[in-house]
């Protein structure tokens, strides 16, 4: 799958072609809000409620997109980050490595043939109330000081299910009002 | 979620601000003889090329959930 994020009218003038370009497009769109971009904090992420209206749970996801090759001190941002959150005791957050991707004016990266080191994209994608991720916003926010981009959005349902059980459900709660 | 005719969609006013495009396809899948990531990552950058038509990142996963089960709470992108 290809993540892009980007303005509503600038998104809706690429799916013409994108409709042209593949057999059978399929797609989703979904709100968010632009929290940093190349080190630069544009909003905090929006302040929502804990609960919907009819008292169901409402969770909020953090995307950190950056590179292989961006560091913070040295040291590979989406380990900095994973390891600041695991010690702050965030319940958990995820890198997967994407294969290949550009942001803003930079060339497109992902692996070459000939290379030492890897340029492929990565996101770091950490889910939890809206409460606790502000305070995880403040770390990450921290961390990602040079590159990359930081997006937040609602999350109307969630469970997770672990040797400790089942938590959370999958009842959609109501969207807040220009909540991303 | 779009399918099919994708392009005669008209927007609703919440996604006029920051909007986030997902393209679903499959590891094997083409377009225009090349890899359909590629394709697609090239058609972003490309519109993103014209003054005012810039998407501002594109970011390419593969398409399977690696192996093992995340933790308990975490999430990887496609199951969501």
């Amino acid at each position: 799958m290809i993540v892009s994020i980007g303005e509503g009218d600038r998104i809706a003038a690429v799916l013409d072609d994108l409709g042209r370009l593949l057999a059978r497009p399929l797609v989703t769109l979904e709100r968010v809000r632009l929290c940093k971009r190349d080190g630069v904090k544009l909003a905090e992420p929006a302040h929502l409620p804990e609960t919907d209206p009819s008292g169901l749970g409402v969770w909020q996801k953090l995307m950190v997109y950056t590179g292989e090759q961006s560091r913070h001190d040295g040291h590979p941002v989406h380990h900095q980050l994973v390891r600041a959150l695991r010690t702050a005791n965030a319940a958990g957050a995820t890198s997967p490595r994407g294969i290949f991707g550009y942001h803003g004016d930079h060339r497109p990266h992902g692996d070459t043939f000939r290379q030492l080191r890897r340029r492929v994209p990565i996101v770091t994608i950490l889910i939890d109330t809206p409460e606790r991720i502000r305070r995880w916003f403040a770390i990450v926010d921290e961390l990602n000081d040079e590159a990359g981009l930081v997006t937040s959005e609602m999350v109307p349902a969630f469970r997770a299910t672990g040797p400790a059980g089942r938590r959370g459900g999958l009842h959609l709660a109501e969207r807040a009002a220009g909540g991303a | 979620m779009l399918t099919g005719r994708i392009s005669a969609f008209e927007f609703p006013e919440v996604l006029h601000k920051a909007t986030k495009l997902t393209v679903y396809v499959g590891r094997h899948e083409r377009a225009n003889g090349r890899p359909a990531y590629e394709a697609v990552v090239g058609l972003l950058r490309e519109r993103g090329e014209s003054p005012g038509r810039r998407c501002s990142s594109a970011w390419t996963e593969p398409p399977t959930v690696p192996a093992g089960a995340p933790p308990s709470s975490a999430v990887t992108p496609t199951c969501r």
